[in-house]
């Protein structure tokens, strides 16, 4: 399965789980390289944003940053994030408007989206996402 | 090297694109040409109810000046392969960074950010096109220059130059974009490099204060247009007012719309009220208090009215929310505060004031835009129902009463139909208003990306039939939008884009003008 395949299939995974999420972070650079540095930020109101983080963040070995959405929508606040994030991959999962925030702010950055997913969470609105800094 | 890029330009072999990467890696530098998938992705992203590949990109070249531009026009003619410029590439919910056509190379002058002049005095600027409104905000602060400027909502990530050739609007005087714009420098197709009105002329010292200089106003030529790439753009600044005092009136009633532009009309046109008043509906201000709609509805289709009224009652907000400024001196706005409160009163509006706003996300965030403040504050509506559509329907009334109410319940009903709800504002020009409604569903729902393209081409032909034309578009609907302004317009407009740019390597397709 070439690599576009695989994030397809990730996104088409049914509801939203740690463990495809968590292969997504460990996932390679096409065609080599070392596995990157991953940041795992999740937004701080949203309880099930949070857990999945925190599932998450025993697969991966780091510690989620829990993000309030304050921070996560204003340019001061994710381009802090960023910045501390380095170069790597940043997991995001977090309401509609943060994300996509988010994802601007690191295009603008140069970064690269390798994939997004949109679930909902009993009546909640999430956003999934991996992105190369 | 063998191209990786799955999108090619129409007409155009994969042997002769990596040609053609070869010769822009050669102008630009290896690294600010990308053809790989991941590095393309971020341009991809677009919130329009047609499948991505419908605008997917081939390549992406970022240039840091007009020479490489040049040169890079050079392979595009010797090629016909396309270009598609962008700024900061920010005009979401208008079709984000991705292309107008499938294949066109994403012409990104991000790299080109250079605030080249303000004048303190004149209280002009010259910047290039990838200048946000947040770097230009945090240059004024740094050198403490008392100057304003507008911006439209998404104002920390976009910039002035894109904002102003796509005819943006934002929330101060200064809120007409291209009215306040004073001077471009265009690279044309050709390579020549043209600036408009008194910087055509050299050593002209009055092309940031004079816009028309002499024959013909080219400027409006290159906005929604592809008969160049600009590359620097004058505006004017706006002197700080030594006392501004914002504030929102809310009404309790939909049918309120019609006495609200009665009353205000003659306030705008006056220029008692100097800034560009918005008129926003009670679902625009709940995403942004923020409200949930799931608390409220969870059902299939559009929200009901209850639950609407529910909303107004619970978290305060108005079924119309009123947001302006009074901009001059304390002796001015006392004066005409008095005028605001009578008109208030008269209409049966609350009035809100900046202290009373304390503590109210979406107050706050329109305060600061009306001063020219950037923020994010509005992205809120991307929550109201998830998943990542949005598509703007933005069409032209005139200031009256009669007319805007006649276009809320024409876009109410239609969005009912097919089960969107009417998120929608009115931005008053100063005899227009700019209604813009956010169609927002959920793009991961098949159902819903079918019926919000449906809609919204319900939307534009039977507006187009009232004679209610499209102000801006996103690029899925250029076609149909451009359609609806007849064919004489249309025939100039490509004679035009013939003499200009004769192998069509411009965005062909942007604003429905192509070869």
């Amino acid at each position: 399965m070439d690599r576009r395949g695989f994030l397809k299939g990730v996104a088409g995974g049914g509801a939203l789980g740690a463990m495809p999420l968590a292969a997504l972070a460990q996932l390679d650079e096409a065609g080599g390289g070392g596995v990157r540095a991953v940041m795992l930020v999740a937004q701080a109101e949203l309880p099930q944003a949070l857990a999945i983080a925190s599932g998450l963040s025993t697969e991966l070995g780091v510690r989620p940053v829990a993000a309030g959405v304050r921070e996560l929508g204003s340019f001061a606040g994710v381009t802090a994030l960023l910045e501390r994030a380095g170069r790597g991959r940043v997991v995001g999962v977090m309401d509609d408007a943060s994300a996509l925030i988010f994802q601007q702010i690191a295009a603008a950055r140069g970064a690269g989206l390798v994939m997004d997913t949109y679930r909902r969470v009993e009546a909640t609105s999430l956003v999934a996402f991996a992105i190369n800094t | 090297m063998s191209s990786k890029s799955k999108a090619l330009p129409k007409g155009i072999s994969a042997a002769e694109f990596d040609k053609v990467v070869r010769e822009l890696r050669a102008i630009v530098g290896d690294e600010h040409v990308l053809v790989d998938e991941e590095k393309l992705s971020a341009y991809r992203k677009i919130m329009m109810p047609v499948p991505d590949a419908q605008h997917e990109l081939s390549a992406s070249v970022t240039p840091d000046g007009v020479e490489q531009i040049q040169r890079v026009m050079k392979v595009a003619n010797k090629y016909r392969v396309p270009l598609y410029p962008i700024s900061t590439g920010k005009n979401i919910g208008y079709g984000s960074a991705a292309p107008v056509q499938r294949g066109q190379i994403v012409l990104d002058l991000r790299r080109m950010n250079r605030i080249i002049e303000v004048d303190p005095e004149l209280c002009t600027a010259l910047v290039e096109p990838g200048v946000t409104y947040q770097q230009l905000y945090d240059y004024l602060q740094e050198h403490k220059l008392p100057l304003w400027f507008s911006c439209p909502a998404p104002s920390a990530i976009a910039g002035p130059v894109g904002n102003m050739v796509d005819r943006g609007v934002g929330y101060t005087p200064y809120g007409e974009h291209f009215m306040f714009s004073c001077g471009m420098e265009v690279v044309l197709a050709n390579g020549d490099v043209l600036r408009t009105g008194m910087g055509a002329m050299e050593n002209s010292n009055t092309w940031q204060v004079f816009k028309w200089g002499y024959g013909p106003t080219l400027d409006g030529m290159f906005t929604q247009s592809n008969y160049g790439v600009v590359t620097k753009m004058g505006m004017w600044l706006m002197p700080a007012p030594p006392d501004f005092r914002p504030f929102c009136i809310q009404y309790p009633d939909e049918a309120d719309i019609t006495k609200i532009v009665e009353a205000l009309r003659p306030l705008r046109i006056a220029m008692v009220i100097p800034n560009a008043v918005v008129i926003a509906h009670t679902l625009w201000e709940a995403p942004c208090t923020p409200v949930k709609r799931a608390d409220y509805f969870t059902g299939p289709g559009a929200i009901p009215d209850e639950a609407v009224k529910k909303i107004q009652a619970d978290h305060d907000i108005g079924a119309w929310n009123v947001y302006a400024g009074l901009y001059g001196t304390k002796e001015t706005n006392d004066a005409n505060w008095k005028i605001i409160e009578a008109v208030a009163a008269a209409t049966g509006g609350k009035i809100v004031t900046q202290e009373q706003s304390k503590g109210s996300q979406a107050l706050e965030y329109r305060f600061d835009l009306m001063k020219g403040k950037p923020n994010l504050g509005e992205f809120g509506l991307y929550n109201w129902r998830g998943g990542g559509g949005s598509i703007w329907f933005a069409p032209v009334s005139q200031a009256k009463g009669a007319e805007t109410l006649k276009q809320m319940q024409m876009a109410k009903t239609i969005l009912g139909k097919y089960g969107f709800d009417y998120v929608g504002e009115f931005i008053v020009g100063w005899r227009d208003m700019h209604h813009v409604i956010d169609l927002l569903y959920d793009r991961s729902d098949e159902t819903q990306m079918k019926n919000a393209y449906a809609c919204y081409d319900e939307l534009l032909h039977t507006f187009a039939k009232e004679g209610y034309g499209m102000y801006r578009a996103n690029t899925a609907f250029a076609e149909k939008v451009a359609a609806t302004y007849g064919p004489v317009k249309r025939d100039v407009e490509k004679r035009l884009k013939k003499a200009l740019d004769p192998n069509n390597i411009i965005a062909p397709g942007r604003c429905g003008i192509s070869l």
